[in-house]
């Protein structure tokens, strides 16, 4: 009863959220009640704004959840402003140390969206080459952490991507304010935000949306067998456009037929609809409290181990097993252990701290 | 109130959008968000332009009739939230209500009073996912929890702790 209350719950957030991250979202068709339902969980998975995005236009006389996303919207356009000038402080710094930055996930994946503010983002996520990762943290280390959210990533092997080298030669510069930052290439990024979307159990529908509106951003030469070409990785990448297809409404009409998804598997959509459904996803609950938290502070640890048991596609994609209809209970048995066993490595780590 | 008003520019972030203004100030982490009318006056206080040269600018711009009334209560609201260089509010006695004035001018005019609303973090607005108050209080409300003693609220429900129940009445 309650898992079809989430479905039907987050088939909403999908019939809304639909199209809202183009210029024009289509028209808007659900009643006050439903959206008035929606909207608290739209403000809490980062959907706010661009909720507002979506309703900016449409007259719902009364409706506090309005006035809601539009105090969002606003929030996150000034939020953006801020974070592009510490995005600029920060390639400035690395710079002054020989060190190239490459921004991935946040700025580059908002700037695929009408306006920046439509998708807002706490960290600012930088990959740096693996043999520069020291010396970036060195230079960083001056930032205030209560300022500065940064997420300094070693090479990108955490994001699927393997090939340092290549990723490096096809990244590009953009323009922010009046710095030119370094970001993926296209292919690249797809598959990025594609990636982390099925990584993280895709509980977040903001994270969809990334990957709808780089899909329909993508350009007539967009390299699609070097997007889906290493074959592990192109499994959750294929899932993640066609959940993007199938939920959202996204084009996918410059996709060559032969690199679709055959079958989507009949567990992929109900899973999705049930995180988005849900009032406080596992993962967002996994986030808040770091489980070595949870163990100095034994309470709620049963709470805690239920929202660490991974749902199928986070299962599937850490494992990296096919998308296919065959049970998933093993891969959800294997990445449990595993996140275990890492757990346990740097549990000194983390009690010491 | 200062005969030439002077908007303060250092330390904002100021982002213009198409029918408001919104400020974001540095120095108190706090943000504003201008109607037309409040943003057109903040423009146009310059230390140049008395309060009857901004009515006049502000009722060209837009095209409806603005007193210096208006505009003594646009400044009066700017300087409330920081947004004037010196404080330019008026003395208690030339304080003006905002009841009094559309009173005053009627309920047509005041579409065109200037509005200052502060822009807060709408409830879980901050979609960052680092920011955690589970971490500083683990018995906040909305954090895990298995015993209704893991609480502040004294009420864990469905693994969640939820907010205080009332105590039933005994009869």
């Amino acid at each position: 009863m309650k898992d079809t209350f989430a479905k039907a719950t987050g088939k909403l957030v999908a019939d809304f959220l639909a199209g809202a991250w183009r210029l024009q979202p289509p028209a808007f068709d659900l009643s006050v009640a439903e959206f008035e339902k929606i909207a608290p969980i739209l403000l809490s998975t980062g959907a706010g704004a661009l909720g507002w995005w979506r309703v900016r236009e449409s007259t719902l006389p009364g409706c506090a959840a309005q006035e809601e996303l539009h105090q969002a919207y606003r929030l996150y356009i000034l939020e953006a402003r801020l974070n592009q000038s510490r995005i600029e402080k920060v390639f400035t710094v690395l710079r002054s140390f020989g060190i190239e930055p490459i921004l991935i996930k946040g700025w580059s994946a908002a700037r695929y969206y009408p306006e920046p503010g439509l998708r807002p983002y706490g960290d600012i996520d930088i990959c740096v080459r693996r043999q520069d990762f020291r010396t970036a943290e060195h230079a960083l280390s001056d930032f205030d952490p209560l300022e500065f959210k940064l997420d300094l990533h070693s090479g990108f092997a955490k994001f699927g991507l393997q090939q340092e080298e290549d990723l490096c030669a096809r990244s590009e510069l953009a323009l922010l304010g009046e710095t030119e930052v370094r970001i993926l290439g296209r292919e690249d990024h797809l598959r990025i935000v594609s990636y982390h979307l099925m990584r993280e159990g895709a509980w977040r529908p903001l994270w969809l949306a990334d990957v709808a509106a780089a899909l329909e951003s993508c350009p007539r030469d967009f390299d699609w067998s070097y997007c889906l070409g290493e074959r592990r990785q192109a499994r959750a990448v294929r899932s993640a456009i066609s959940l993007a297809h199938l939920l959202l409404g996204a084009t996918i009409d410059h996709l060559p037929e032969a690199q679709r998804f055959d079958q989507t598997p009949r567990w992929l959509i109900p899973t999705v609809l049930r995180e988005w459904g849900t009032a406080k996803p596992s993962m967002q609950c996994r986030q808040a409290v770091p489980m070595w938290s949870q163990l100095r502070y034994p309470r709620g640890l049963l709470s805690g181990l239920r929202h660490r048991w991974p749902n199928p596609i986070e299962a599937t994609t850490t494992m990296n097993a096919p998308f296919n209809d065959l049970p998933r209970l093993p891969l959800q048995i294997g990445n449990s252990l595993l996140r275990f066993g890492s757990f346990l490595t740097q549990l000194p780590k983390a009690w010491n701290k | 109130m200062k005969q030439f008003p002077i908007a303060r520019r250092e330390n904002l972030i100021v982002e213009e959008l198409p029918d408001e203004v919104l400020v974001y100030d540095r120095n108190t982490d706090k943000a504003h968000c201008l109607n037309q009318t409040a943003a057109l006056i903040w423009k146009n206080c310059d230390g140049e332009k008395t309060k009857g040269d901004i009515a006049a600018l502000v009722q060209h711009e837009l095209q409806t009739p603005i007193s210096t009334q208006v505009v003594t209560l646009g400044l009066e609201e700017l300087a409330g939230y920081g947004l004037l260089q010196e404080d330019a509010a008026a003395p208690p006695r030339e304080r003006l209500s905002r009841r009094r004035l559309i009173q005053h001018l009627g309920l047509t005019a005041a579409i065109a009073l200037p509005v200052i609303m502060s822009i807060s973090a709408p409830t879980a607005a901050q979609a960052s996912s680092t920011t955690d108050p589970c971490i500083a209080n683990p018995r906040a409300e909305g954090c895990p929890c298995t015993f209704d003693s893991d609480c502040d609220s004294g009420n864990c429900n469905a693994g969640t702790c939820g907010p205080a129940l009332r105590p039933q009445r005994k009869r």
